[in-house]
């Protein structure tokens, strides 16, 4: 304890006399509260853009009450005879699915920036519909988000580096690593103190900058308390592999530019080299199908279903929609154009094209399944893929949104149909009873305790080499 | 002197193992760069002249009314250059294909990124990120060093001693490791111009343009490193710097630029922007009447110039012209707003030109997308003339409607491939290299402001090496 004691004392004294380290925990620190703050200003603009629907949204409906009643001109007083007609509805106040940000995506922002977070639900569906993408610079998603998870992922490993490579070799240059031998019974437990002690250091600064983090978070929705420890569990899982990295290459007991270089080569290689073979790999393996096949089913259903004869495409409809037998009228039900021939056409052709969809789907669960096994190696990717999940903006989140809207837009298109098959008009009451998007969105803070396995591991193998080679010396 | 000091330094490069063990994986991540490269490419270009053969051949061999034909439409789809392959650039953050339809003025769909996950942003193995990423680092290896250990093995005092000036020792340092990086590099670049001017010669003077940008890059990156190494105390500190430099420059500063200029000219949200156009197109802009105000206007004109009193006693179909009438100004407000939007992304654009004179990392970044066609303005670029094409597409249908039959609002006239094949495919031919280059002047001239700069600090970084 006495030796613990005396290396910490020493070692706070050595950091309190080294300006350079100062200043490179200072400036670390400084662009951990930029990341946040950029992050931040990313998130708040999509919350602003939702807002903004939402109240595009309420003035519809008021525009639309206000159709009920405006009656001052012929064409109004027809307008407003029409006003509650389903299919009108569906044009004037189509109900919106909106995916709010999760406290964490200020510092997580993922792949929120790429997809849609928003979406008009219409009764029909277009599978080729890329109406919501959001606009933006491609160069500014080609560069990527500033956020916190980058400057932890990328620039936190440099700060070991730089406080961790000269740990055995300074005691060696400076000419005290004799003196150490002759005096300390155990050379490698002083150098696991040292070590500690600037573990203790990043502990420390990272600790502050993510409680940083979690108020500008907790700013714009509300952040629980057992995310905030699962953000700091990954982070301490991060640190503690890159200085088993550290730990590993100091066992070499090389110059310190030598240490240097080999952690930077580490760096390199977890950052750029292992991620960018790596997709290139997945691009190799599963390309992304060009959907051309897809755009050419999708026109020759329509052009093909609009052909069938009325009855047969409203038997179609009848055999999978039963539920709204009630309404079947055979004399109607036999002409081109009628209601239940629109709506039997939509149903037809979208099942027809959902059908083939899927089969692109699938390649592409294909594809991301394979990148998702592929970062389970790759500690630095494995760490966004949870920061992503842990704040709800990885790609899951968005599939997972993608189908809370597709079964919400089912809901709405039978909604519809009840009022459309019946003949039936919505009154301005019942325009305030519609149905609503809900998302759930739950944190499988299970998957995510399981994730960080996978960085443990690679601690604890980093840390069994380091063992090895301490022995072997 | 010169001579001898550059030769030194190149034959104790030679000496050092790692260094020739990093210029083998160098060169094998470039094969492997260069081979996925090339198969990511050739698919992509298979499937994309397959995808255009099929909807050119599903469009000709078509019977079916004029407007029915513009509500099938068809799809363009971007072509890219061999020279993609080297840098895919924003490839996977742009849309592939555009869709032609009527009453419906499209974006680019089907970015890559939007079918991926977060691993996409850790960015690809291509030729460009080795030769922007890669091999900066390989040049700190190599520079580091190269005045900081004469003076930690006290060979400065020597050398100055026998008369060697300060300014031929950073001419000389400079000069080896240029030649070192050159030996490593050029032959790659003529491995390039030699599959371009094989494959595609006409892309020659970019790919020449591309390689000499490059080396340029090289020259300004080995200078700056040679004077770290200089101005250094240690080779260690000298190090520390060059990887901070590096970080700083290459990693963090082009995420920072981007992401303040997104915050300078923010955009409009997709929302808005549609809910604009719908406005617009129902209500009208600048001063213009609602869609009914336009429709009698139009209506009215056309009776007017056929001397008739009702559409049904116009020796045309109305129905076709008032749809082009339509057409005409959904052009109006899409370009009116689509305009806009563009204007802000250009700004953006100009914010990391200007920046490119802060960060010689932006300005290599640019041209070298800008040489392989994978960068924003190429990108508009396609747009804009799938746009065009797109009107002129649905003008030619909503015309033979209208003066092919002379019935008003019936929809049973149709055409057959006869009239089909007269509508011709669409061709895009990108941009000659003068224009990618007016487009990226500031780009162009940051890289070479860089070179003229640290190049003509030779001789006062010269002064202030210290001999201890």
């Amino acid at each position: 304890m006495k030796l613990f004691n005396t290396i910490f004392h020493f070692e706070w004294i050595q950091l309190k006399r080294q300006k350079t380290q100062w200043i490179s925990l200072f400036v670390f620190f400084i662009i951990g509260c930029y990341a946040t703050y950029a992050g931040h200003r990313t998130i708040q603009k999509q919350n602003l853009v939702l807002t903004k629907l939402q109240q595009q949204y309420n003035q519809d409906h008021v525009l639309t009450l206000q159709k009920f009643t405006d009656t001052l001109t012929a064409e109004t007083k027809a307008q407003a005879a029409q006003a509650g007609m389903a299919q009108i509805i569906n044009f004037r106040m189509p109900p919106l699915a909106l995916d709010h940000p999760h406290a964490l995506a200020t510092l997580s922002i993922g792949q929120r920036d790429v997809n849609p977070y928003y979406q008009k639900v219409k009764s029909s569906v277009n599978y080729l519909d890329q109406e919501n993408v959001e606009i933006s610079n491609p160069a500014q998603l080609f560069a990527g988000n500033f956020d916190l998870a980058f400057v932890l992922i990328y620039l936190l490993p440099l700060l070991i580096i730089t406080l961790c490579y000269p740990t055995y070799a300074e005691e060696k240059e400076q000419g005290t690593y004799a003196l150490l031998s002759i005096q300390a019974s155990n050379l490698t437990t002083i150098l696991n103190y040292k070590l500690l002690f600037r573990l203790t250091v990043v502990l420390g600064l990272v600790l502050l900058l993510n409680l940083v983090g979690f108020a500008v978070a907790g700013q714009q929705t509300v952040l629980s308390l057992s995310s905030a420890m699962l953000w700091l569990w990954l982070s301490l899982a991060y640190i503690a592999f890159w200085f088993a990295i550290c730990y590993f290459f100091l066992q070499f007991k090389r110059s310190s530019i030598v240490t240097a270089l080999q952690l930077i080569g580490a760096w390199l290689f977890f950052l750029i080299l292992l991620p960018s073979l790596t997709n290139s790999y997945i691009s190799l393996k599963h390309p992304i199908p060009l959907r051309a096949s897809l755009a050419s089913y999708q026109r020759h259903v329509s052009e093909e279903v609009w052909e069938m004869k009325p009855i047969v495409l409203a038997d179609s409809f009848n055999r999978y929609n039963p539920q709204y037998n009630s309404s079947i009228n055979l004399a109607k039900d036999s002409t081109k154009n009628g209601e239940r021939f629109i709506a039997g056409y939509y149903d037809l052709s979208e099942r027809k094209v959902a059908r083939f969809a899927k089969h692109i789907d699938q390649q592409l669960v294909q594809k991301n399944q394979m990148a998702a096994q592929l970062a389970v190696i790759n500690p630095s990717i494995q760490l966004q893929y949870l920061f992503n999940a842990l704040a709800h903006t990885g790609r899951n989140d968005h599939q997972n949104f993608k189908q809370a809207v597709s079964r919400f837009q089912k809901e709405w298109k039978h909604h519809l149909l009840r009022y459309q098959l019946t003949g039936t008009y919505f009154t301005p009451a019942e325009l305030k009873q519609l149905p609503k998007f809900k998302l759930e969105n739950d944190t499988n803070n299970l998957s995510i305790w399981m994730g960080s396995l996978s960085l443990w591991i690679g601690t604890m193998l980093f840390l069994m080499l380091s063992l090895m080679i301490n022995k072997k010396n | 002197m010169i001579k001898v000091i550059a030769f030194n330094e190149i034959r104790s490069a030679l000496r050092n193992k790692t260094m020739v063990l990093l210029s083998i994986i160098f060169w094998l991540l470039i094969v492997v760069a260069t081979f996925g490269g090339f198969k990511n490419y050739t698919l992509a270009d298979q499937n994309r002249e397959q995808a255009k053969a099929m909807f050119r051949k599903e469009w000709v061999e078509q019977k079916a009314n004029p407007h029915s034909a513009a509500h099938f439409g068809t799809y363009l789809f971007k072509p890219f250059s061999l020279l993609s392959l080297f840098d895919t650039g924003l490839n996977n953050y742009t849309g592939t294909s555009y869709r032609v339809e009527a009453h419906h003025q499209a974006e680019m769909n089907y970015a890559a990124a939007q079918d991926s996950d977060t691993e996409m942003r850790f960015g690809e193995l291509t030729i460009a990120s080795l030769l922007q990423l890669f091999l900066p680092l390989l040049i700190i290896f190599l520079c580091f060093q190269s005045v900081s250990k004469e003076r930690e093995n006290h060979t400065l005092k020597l050398l100055y001693a026998q008369g060697l000036k300060p300014s031929s020792l950073l001419w000389g340092k400079i000069a080896g490791n240029y030649l070192l990086i050159g030996f490593i590099t050029i032959p790659a670049f003529l491995i390039m111009l030699l599959a371009v001017g094989l494959k595609e010669p006409s892309l020659l003077a970019r790919t020449l343009a591309f390689s000499i940008c490059y080396l340029l890059y090289f020259l300004i990156l080995i200078s700056i490193f040679v004077y770290v190494s200089a101005l250094s105390k240690s080779s260690k500190n000298a190090l520390l710097t060059s990887l901070g430099l590096w970080v700083f420059f290459c990693v963090m500063l082009p995420k920072i630029v981007t992401g303040l200029a997104n915050n300078w000219y923010s955009l409009p949200s997709r929302g808005a922007f549609n809910k604009a156009i719908e406005t617009g197109t129902k209500e009208g802009i600048n001063g213009d009447k609602d869609r009914m105000g336009r429709y009698k206007d139009y209506l009215s004109q056309t009776l007017a110039k056929y001397k008739v009193d009702s559409a049904s006693q116009l020796p045309i179909n109305f129905d076709g012209l008032n749809m082009q009438n339509g057409e005409d100004y959904l052009t109006k407000v899409y370009l009116n707003y689509a305009k806009e939007v563009e204007k802000k992304i250009e700004q953006q654009q100009f914010v990391q030109q200007v920046l490119a004179f802060i960060d010689p990392f932006l300005s290599i970044q640019q041209l070298s997308m800008a040489y392989a066609g994978t960068d924003y303005e190429h990108h508009i670029n396609f747009h804009q003339h799938a746009q065009q094409y797109r009107d002129e597409f649905i003008r030619k249908l909503n015309f033979k409607m209208a003066y092919g039959d002379k019935n008003y609002l019936k929809y049973d006239y149709q055409v057959g491939p006869d009239f089909f094949k007269t509508m011709h495919d669409f061709e895009y031919q990108q941009p000659q290299l003068g224009w990618a280059l007016q487009k990226h002047q500031y780009a162009l001239y940051a890289l070479l402001l860089w070179l003229a700069v640290t190049l003509s600090l030779v001789p006062i970084i010269s002064k202030k090496i210290a001999i201890n």
